[in-house]
């Protein structure tokens, strides 16, 4: 049964990756002068920095340093945040449900809205509807979300006062940020989706289904989506990496309290362990989330199942 | 056959309505479909021959527009024709497994259908009636078969099952559009035998559209020809070919190529040999993947041996797969070989220096297949046919290069209006023209030439291949000729070889070919290709069962025996070679039958 | 054929396309001629005009765009970072396309390991969302601009080393360059000449993408603070600078947000543009 086998070779592909962007990592913490000072602060004791090198196995060859550095990051450490010495694992962690919170819902907006509305741009394609769909779309992706988030507030919390202009106390704080961070990625949804549809009708079978009497409605529910269902499920991967990159900037602006906001500050204030921490942490969730998205594209293309041809 | 006209259509018209402007496809045409005939619709592309099945289908999307009468038993179909569509009137494609979703299981897309228009069935009964169409179609293992994919069928299969579907509506008329063009000769006989049967058996009134000549003399009760849109000519079958009234019929059949014809001379073959191939073999071994069992290489080449003279044309006649292409590109030096030997004018390819090789490219050269994938897009004609000049810096200045470009232009039929056009502004034809141009720049001895004339028209076909025999003749030119279509190689091979997985089984002179046939390979690819002679038409055919094999799992012992009727024991356990037959020294075999070695 | 010369015209240069075009063209202007474009230094103080208003709001021409808190020129101002940001983006472009597409027709060409580590290394990077990259550098290296120009080039390298080393290979496998091989030429020639002009037009609709996500990548890091930095002035820290006077001069913060929508917008367009021009020919 091959399908096993293409299965287990994107698991290993995933495996890989994830395994780079960790040594990448490494390469990056090394080459960015002592890791001790780096990740302690600038007002570390030499006997911390000590301590921390025989911890780290800095004291040791490069190679054994690697190993040491993997074995830790296996196990959740990933040094301590130096503002207030706790773990970064635990800093990160308590963060991420609202990240998710706010991810969760702009997810849920991108593909409710996009999707219909790419399904009905294909369909009407030409038409005024199209026309409309495609320039809100094109406007969506251009229009940066920093600047998005800018004008809400203008207008909903200058101007209007309708809207707190930050924070995540009530929850109706949350609206601009989920509009913020869906805007793009409903309008890249919504055309790629249109884009999908108009592939998939224009294929061959499409007219040879008509010829045995299916009817339109019937080929376009049973026949077209289905085959455009596959382009747009990668899509799906693609609007996750488009999701944090969001998170970073909708959460920094409007205060939301997630790991976005966190990496923007951490960043300002060197605390490197917290860095590495998220940036390890959103690495492996990115690459799980596309394994996941492979592995579905796989369940829904039936041609992906064999194994891929061979140069001849 | 029953008088009254199943189909009927009174001054059709269809017009497509593109951002350019408005297109007639077919303009006022009637035409009559009897219930149990199988009608003939021939045309060269863009005679509307296809436009005019759409239009009856009601599928020509939202730019086309349909005006005239149509009528299906005795009724109009006006926009209801969607209710027809599948029930009364089916149509099959020339793509097979472009009609097929390639997302849903055979079983799936055949249960639709019979949902669709025999609701009367419960859910068992339709799963036993989808395996009872794939059976009268002519599947093995039909269960096997509903679980499979589109991709995982061959193209035969897939045309087959594109038949079934549209038998499980179980219509009166099948619209067939050019349903064999795709496929190999044998298999291409399997599906024409299929729709005569179930003419046969039911009755079901066919519109067979082709171009192919043979097909109608072989298949069709009556013929319609078809040009730019409108009818030239109606008639029955013996009649079109005994007296054809139009011109334009009139050259189709000239331009037809027949197997009866014999056309180039045989000189004096000089004794040494221009290129020499012995043994030349070509496995494909897939990359080491880890985690994947070890595939077995791919055989496309296996051992395959022959000498060409100057002036001499060999042809490799095969169906897709056998090898013939692959063995093409090694010759030309596009591909390296496995194993074996390479000699052209006595130095061997494989220890030549590389600068022995690069001189060595002047003297053969290659033409592809397809004219618009040879020519680069982006640059006009001139340039491309000046590169080889530009290559091996050869040619003088820049006015003397432009001579002979002017001049190899001209040899080739074509004017200087040509030089400074890109290749998408120039016909078919005319873009093969320009290819074989590129590769006479440089005077070559020889020109190894892959299906020249397969993405042509007949009419145009007929006239490269003219032209590469005058060139042939002129320059003393030795061609290896690659092509799947056996009529045409008549007209230019002085020696054909028929190829079969990777090898060699029959290797003679045409007429000896033609006549005499020893190899149960070669007589059936004969057998299969419709002569356009409707006289012919009562002749027992040989059909071969099966698929054209895979070249990755060759048995042992002669590779035809699986399909062989004539098959001994011997056949299993000892690989034939190929050798001379008992009459003929020029004729070579490779079967224990024809050897009389069993 | 029925349409009108002027129609004909038409669907050759949509007049969004034509606009998109005019948009960038001022920019580019704008962009060049920033220094003698300006009417003052827009680090100057005029705190005798704080807190003005632009021209068509109420204000003077004497700055036409208004003024902040401690009388600097808004309209200098933005010359300026538009100078940078275009500039910035403009470079990172080319340097993502330049090494993205050198990297692919290796691959393509030499196949083997080398091919097998250039693919590794793309899905390494479009595995995390580079603006999480880029934090990661800033934080490690620091904020300097030669570094951040580096970064920003680095976005998106690996969709240039996919194209090429896709079209690289589908390229050469096509009848005229087998058949320009079997003439002799060599590899060089055949890049160069046959496989980079079919190349390109592909290359460049992707830049068209491109460019407009690095030019966002650049004003969003600026925007956070990590970008460009002072004195430099860029599209993204003008908005960051105008976000705390959304009360009182709210267009310090939308002047450049327009602009820089529009940028986006105008390249998009020309980017869809081109690559439906380049169908028909390649067909």
């Amino acid at each position: 049964m091959d399908a096993g086998s293409v299965i287990l070779r994107k698991c290993l592909r995933a495996l890989l990756t994830l395994w780079i962007v960790v040594s990448l990592t490494f390469v990056v913490l090394r080459s960015a002068g002592d890791p001790a000072i780096v990740i302690l602060g600038s007002d570390a004791t030499p006997a911390m920095i000590d301590a921390f090198h025989h911890q780290w196995g800095l004291d040791q060859p490069l190679p054994i340093q690697y190993v040491v550095y993997f074995a830790h990051i296996l196990h959740g450490d990933f040094g301590s945040s130096f503002l207030d010495s706790r773990p970064a694992l635990t800093v990160v962690a308590e963060r991420i449900p609202r990240t998710l919170q706010l991810s969760g819902l702009g997810l849920l907006l991108m593909l409710c809205i996009g999707i219909p509305a790419g399904v009905a741009a294909a369909l009407n394609r030409g038409r005024a509807l199209d026309r409309v769909i495609v320039a809100a779309s094109v406007m969506g992706h251009s229009v940066p979300s920093f600047f998005l988030a800018i004008l809400l507030i203008l207008l909903f919390s200058v101007r209007w006062r309708l809207l707190p202009s930050g924070g995540a106390e009530a929850a109706h704080t949350i609206i601009m940020p989920a509009i913020t961070i869906a805007a793009g990625g409903t309008g890249v949804i919504a055309r790629f989706t249109r884009a999908a549809m108009l592939d998939a009708l224009r294929q061959p079978f499409v007219r040879a289904v008509q010829a045995r009497g299916v009817g339109w409605p019937r080929v376009i529910r049973g026949h077209v989506m289905p085959n455009a269902a596959i382009p747009t499920v990668t899509m799906i991967g693609f609007l996750l990496g488009g999701l944090v990159a969001g998170a970073v900037i909708t959460e920094t602006v409007f205060a939301w309290p997630g790991i976005g906001w966190l990496i923007v500050t951490s960043v300002a204030r060197r605390d490197l362990a917290v860095v590495q921490c998220i940036v390890l942490l959103v690495a492996s969730t990115m690459v799980l989330a596309n394994l996941i998205v492979d592995l579905l594209y796989v369940w829904l293309d039936p041609r992906m199942r064999a194994p891929a041809p061979e140069d001849a | 056959m029953s008088e009254a006209a199943l189909l009927e259509l009174r001054d059709l018209s269809v017009r497509f309505h593109t951002p350019e402007g408005v297109v007639e496809a077919v303009s006022g045409i009637d035409l009559t479909v009897r219930a149990g005939e199988i009608l003939g619709l021939v045309g060269e592309s863009g005679s509307g021959k296809s436009a005019t099945c759409l239009a009856v289908m009601g599928l020509l999307g939202p730019r086309g527009e349909t005006t005239g009468e149509l009528r299906f038993q005795g009724r109009l179909i006006g926009a209801d024709a969607a209710r027809l569509r599948g029930h009364g009137i089916g149509m099959i494609f020339q793509e097979p497994r472009a009609s097929l979703n390639p997302v849903f299981t055979i079983g799936h897309q055949l249960r639709e259908v019979l949902a669709l228009h025999r609701p009367d069935l419960t859910a068992s009964a339709a799963a036993d009636e989808a395996s009872a169409l794939l059976h009268r179609v002519g599947l093995p293992a039909p269960e096997r078969q509903l679980r499979a994919y589109p991709h995982e069928i061959s193209g035969g299969m897939a045309q087959r099952v594109a038949i079934a579907l549209a038998l499980a509506a179980q219509p009166r008329l099948l619209l067939a559009d050019e349903p064999t063009t795709a496929l190999d000769v044998t298999v291409q006989a399997q599906v024409l035998e299929l729709l005569l049967r179930l003419r046969d058996e039911t009755e079901l009134a066919i519109v067979l559209v082709t171009h192919d000549l043979g097909i109608v003399a072989r298949y069709a009760d009556r013929v319609s020809v078809m040009r730019a849109g409108k009818v030239v000519e109606q008639a029955s079958v013996q009649t079109l070919f005994a007296q054809p009234t139009h011109t334009y019929t009139r050259q189709l059949l000239d331009a037809l190529p027949r197997m009866t014809e014999r056309v180039a001379q045989v000189e004096a073959v000089p004794a040494t040999p221009l290129l020499r191939v012995s043994g030349l073999t070509r496995h494909f071994v897939p990359r080491r993947r880890p985690f994947r069992r070890a595939t077995p290489p791919l055989r496309a080449v296996d051992g395959v041996s022959f000498d060409i003279a100057a002036g001499e044309t060999l042809a490799l006649v095969g169906e897709s797969g056998c090898g013939k292409s692959t063995t093409a590109l090694m010759v030309a030096g596009l591909l390296g070989h496995t194993a074996g030997r390479i000699e052209f004018a006595g130095r061997d390819l494989a220890t030549s220096s590389e600068t022995q090789r690069r001189a060595l490219r002047r003297e053969l050269q290659i033409v592809l297949q397809d004219p618009g994938e040879a020519l680069d897009p982006r640059l006009s004609c001139g340039t491309q046919v000046t590169e080889p000049l530009l290559i091996h810096r050869t040619g003088g200045n820049r006015q003397q290069r432009r001579e002979t470009v002017r001049a190899t232009l001209r040899s080739v039929g074509l004017d200087d209006w040509v030089i400074d056009r890109r290749p998408h502004e120039i016909s078919g034809g005319q873009r093969q023209r320009v290819a074989l141009a590129r590769a006479l720049v440089l005077q070559p001895r020889m020109l190894v030439l892959d299906e020249p004339t397969s993405a042509l028209d007949v009419s145009i076909q007929a006239q490269v291949i003219d032209l590469l025999s005058r060139l042939q003749r002129e320059r003393g030119l030795a061609y290896l000729f690659i092509s799947h279509d056996l009529r045409l190689v008549l007209r230019i091979a002085h020696r054909v070889a028929v190829v079969y997985l990777g090898r060699i089984v029959e290797l003679a002179e045409p007429a000896q070919l033609f006549a005499m046939p020893r190899h149960p390979y070669t007589k059936a690819l004969l057998s299969a290709v419709p002569e356009p002679d409707p006289a012919q038409r009562g002749h027992q055919r040989i059909l071969l069962p099966g698929e054209p094999p895979n070249p990755t799992a060759v048995a042992a012992g002669c590779r035809f025996r699986q399909r062989c009727a004539l098959a001994l024991p011997i056949c299993a356990q000892v690989d034939p070679t190929l050798g001379q037959t008992s009459h003929d020294q020029a004729h070579q075999v490779a079967c224990h039958v024809a050897q009389g070695t069993a | 054929m029925s349409a009108t010369p002027l129609r004909a015209m038409g669907r050759r240069w949509p007049i969004l396309v034509v606009l998109a075009f005019a948009w960038i063209g001022l920019c580019v202007v704008a962009a060049v001629l920033a220094p003698k474009l300006s009417p003052i230094d827009y680090q100057a103080l005029d705190l005798r005009a704080r807190l003005a208003p632009p021209l068509l709001f109420g204000g003077t021409w004497q700055h036409v765009l208004g003024t902040d808190e401690v009388g600097h020129d808004v309209f200098s101002r933005l010359l300026a970072s538009m100078r940078v940001s275009l500039s910035v983006a403009f470079i990172g472009t080319l340097i993502g396309a330049t090494l993205g597409t050198t990297l692919g027709f290796l691959a393509a060409h030499f196949r083997g390991w080398l091919d097998d580590v250039v693919m590794m290394l793309a899905d390494a990077q479009a595995a995390i969302p580079f603006i999480i990259v880029a934090l990661t550098i800033i934080a490690f290296f620091g904020t300097s601009l030669a570094l951040f120009v580096v970064v920003v080039g680095l976005y998106g390298w690996q969709t240039y080393a996919r194209l090429a080393r896709a079209m690289a290979l589908s390229t050469t496998r096509r009848g005229y360059v087998r058949a320009v091989v079997a003439l002799g030429a060599r590899p060089m020639r055949i890049y160069l000449r046959h496989v980079l002009p079919n190349v390109a037009g592909v290359l460049i609709v992707n830049a068209t993408i491109g460019f407009p996500e690095v030019i966002l990548l650049e004003t969003a890091l600026s925007f956070l603070g990590l970008g460009i930095q002072p004195p430099l002035s860029s599209l993204g820290s003008m908005l960051s600078y105008g976000r705390s006077y959304l009360g009182s001069a709210w267009w310090i913060a939308v002047l450049p947000g327009v602009v820089l929508s529009f940028c986006t917008l105008s390249v998009s367009l020309i980017g869809d543009w081109v690559r439906d021009r380049l169908d028909p020919i390649l067909r």
